[in-house]
């Protein structure tokens, strides 16, 4: 048992989610193991941010249950579920025209207690963030200058600096062009390799493919898939998910999933 | 690569410190200045003896009680509003907020005219300023209510509109069936704002009230900086959000209804203080706080000092001299806001 519990630090359980009448979340068993970047997909309104959300302790459940070490996410002390899983909402959204350091130290909160000055610690885990994000040179910057592409590597940054042992992402590279989309899964990656628990909600089906160690597909608040890419990612589960029809494509190895027609025997919704 | 930024980016405490030292050194002259000017024709060495309680017993009554307690509750309640102004366009991450948009200013104006209108001040003088704090409680109350249901900002800011909006009609219907030209002349006089021919027992009565919501306030700060990254983010870094709402609700009640129960309506000064600091403090709004208390207090007292100076026939209010410079202020505000132009 301890194993297990060792094995996946985030688990959610029969996790059900009612939100005005409708019942988003139906269900849904699903750990986030360490060294593993987990993909999340399925169409809009699957329910996907719903589960993250869920996962994080941000969103009550109606039934089952999420836990973090065993223990009921509600139930954790709120700083320190904050010190150990990092949560990136969806959009790029800031406040006030701080610069991008200030930003970034933002991560540190759950580790400093109120009226406490950062500590070399705080200060290393901030330079480490916006070293592996390569935003230092815009550190002195206001963030509402930036661009698309430098304001996610600046939330990731954000995230990073948390140095949580999970990290779910909300659509991290969703309006990011190709490079950009890329150099975000590369740093992703890089921290589920190592050693991280991370999970992110995508649509790029092929960049799923290409980088995540698992895939879990959501349609209609349900698991339809989990598994390595290869065995979640299939012609048959995209058209069952998305109602596309779509090729299949190999490359160096690997076999990627491209959406390509609406499936005629499937009606959206 | 790191040799570019790390200058201004470490001095943001740096910045805060000199801005904030900066602002209580002109709070100083400021109201060290104030001081000196009067209705009663004294001279500078007297006034300093007389502030020492040497000299001239009537100077020393004129200066200690008189000009000293005016100044002290200018600066009081020009902080309180700056505060609480910053701390509310933290939360409501709103430019346009101030204590005035959640109607607390309004519904404490309406506690003080009641007790005009029922005559209760003229026998017990406590009776206006503790009407006004509850009507400012009961506003609070409301808000608090919304607030603990989890209710987003949005909803908080439309509640307080139609507050302010109720209290400003209930206010209306009192002067309106007024029993008599005198309790009229009496409530339009302290809906107006002033804090001339205030006493030290007026200080003593708003004090603890601004020591409570103050503490509430500049305890916010870092909530306030979670915030920049909107709502979710900062619940998923440890903010207890509907906690961080409730104590700023609390502290602007606390700190601005006993300002506005012992000196009336001076709107705007929590409306403009924080935009004038945030610049100076790089937006950051943990830094903007003390400053905006500062510039709050400097501002309200130089005002109050204006209205002595200017040579007008009949006295200017306070509340009404803030109201003339803040309300165009605030139509720049929405005009530049709407041209989506940095806050």
């Amino acid at each position: 048992m301890s194993a297990a519990v060792s094995a996946a630090p985030l688990e959610a359980a029969a996790a059900v989610v009612r939100l005005g009448g409708c019942t988003v979340l139906d269900g849904v068993t699903l750990a986030i193991r360490p060294g593993e970047l987990l993909g999340i997909v399925g169409p809009n309104g699957s329910g996907k941010t719903t589960l993250v959300r869920a996962l994080a302790g941000l969103q009550p459940l109606a039934g089952g249950r999420v836990a973090l070490d065993g223990t009921a996410v509600e139930r954790w002390p709120r700083h320190r579920l904050a010190a150990r899983l990092a949560y990136l909402p969806q959009g790029h959204r800031v406040e006030w025209p701080v610069t991008v350091r200030r930003v970034v130290e933002l991560g540190r909160i759950p580790h400093t207690r109120a009226w406490r000055r950062a500590t070399a610690d705080d200060r290393r885990a901030v330079d480490t963030a916006i070293a592996r994000t390569g935003v230092a040179h815009l550190s002195g910057r206001s963030c509402t200058t930036l661009s698309g592409g430098e304001q996610a590597r600046v939330m990731l940054a954000r995230v990073l600096a948390v140095e949580a042992s999970i990290m779910l992402a909300d659509e991290p590279v969703a309006a990011l062009d190709p490079r950009h989309q890329i150099e975000i899964m590369d740093i992703l990656h890089r921290a589920a390799v190592a050693g991280g628990s991370v999970a992110v909600v995508m649509h790029d089906l092929a960049l799923a493919s290409r980088y995540c160690h698992r895939v879990v597909v959501l349609a209609a608040g349900r698991i339809v898939a989990d598994g390595p890419p290869e065995a979640a990612l299939t012609v048959d589960t995209v058209r069952q998910a998305y109602g596309v029809q779509a090729l299949e494509v190999r490359h160096d190895g690997c076999r990627f999933v491209v959406p390509w027609a609406v499936d005629p025997g499937c009606r959206g919704e | 690569m790191s040799g570019v930024a790390p200058q201004p980016v470490a001095s943001g405490a740096a910045r805060h410190a000199v801005v904030s030292a900066g602002l209580l050194t002109l709070l100083c002259l400021v109201s060290f200045a104030a001081l000196f000017v009067g209705y009663a024709p004294i001279g500078a060495g007297e006034v300093v003896d007389g502030l020492f309680g040497a000299g001239d017993p009537r100077i020393a009554v004129i200066v200690q009680d008189i000009r000293l307690p005016r100044i002290l509750l200018a600066a009081l309640i020009g902080a309180a509003n700056g505060l609480a102004g910053a701390a509310l366009q933290g939360l409501l991450r709103n430019p346009l907020a101030d204590p005035g948009v959640i109607g607390v200013t309004a519904s404490a104006a309406l506690g003080a005219v009641i007790s005009l209108y029922f005559g209760i001040s003229a026998i017990w003088p406590l009776a206006q300023p503790l009407a006004a704090m509850a009507g400012a409680t009961l506003a609070t109350l409301v808000l608090y209510v919304l607030a603990a249901r989890n209710a987003t900002t949005l909803t908080v800011i439309l509640a307080g509109v139609a507050i302010s909006g109720f209290a400003v009609a209930l206010t209306s219907l009192a002067m309106n069936l007024s029993p008599n030209p005198f309790a009229l002349a009496e409530m339009v006089e302290w809906l107006l704002g002033s804090v001339a021919d205030r006493s030290f027992a007026d200080v003593g009565l708003v004090a603890p009230f601004m020591a409570v919501g103050a503490l509430l306030l500049f305890t916010s700060g870092r909530g306030l900086d979670a915030l920049i990254l909107g709502e979710e983010a900062a619940r998923s870094l440890g903010i207890g959000l509907r906690r961080l709402r409730i104590q700023i609700i609390a502290g602007t009640a606390l700190a601005v209804a006993s300002g506005v129960a012992v000196a009336g309506g001076i709107g705007f000064v929590g409306l403009v203080c924080p935009h004038l600091v945030r610049p100076l403090v790089r937006h950051q709004p943990r830094r903007v706080l003390l400053p905006s208390a500062l510039a709050g207090a400097v501002l309200l007292v130089a005002a109050d000092l204006l209205i002595r100076l200017l040579p007008t026939d009949q006295d200017l209010m306070l509340g009404v001299v803030t109201s003339l410079v803040g309300a165009p202020f605030f139509f720049w505000l929405i005009l530049r806001t709407g041209r989506g132009a940095p806050l």
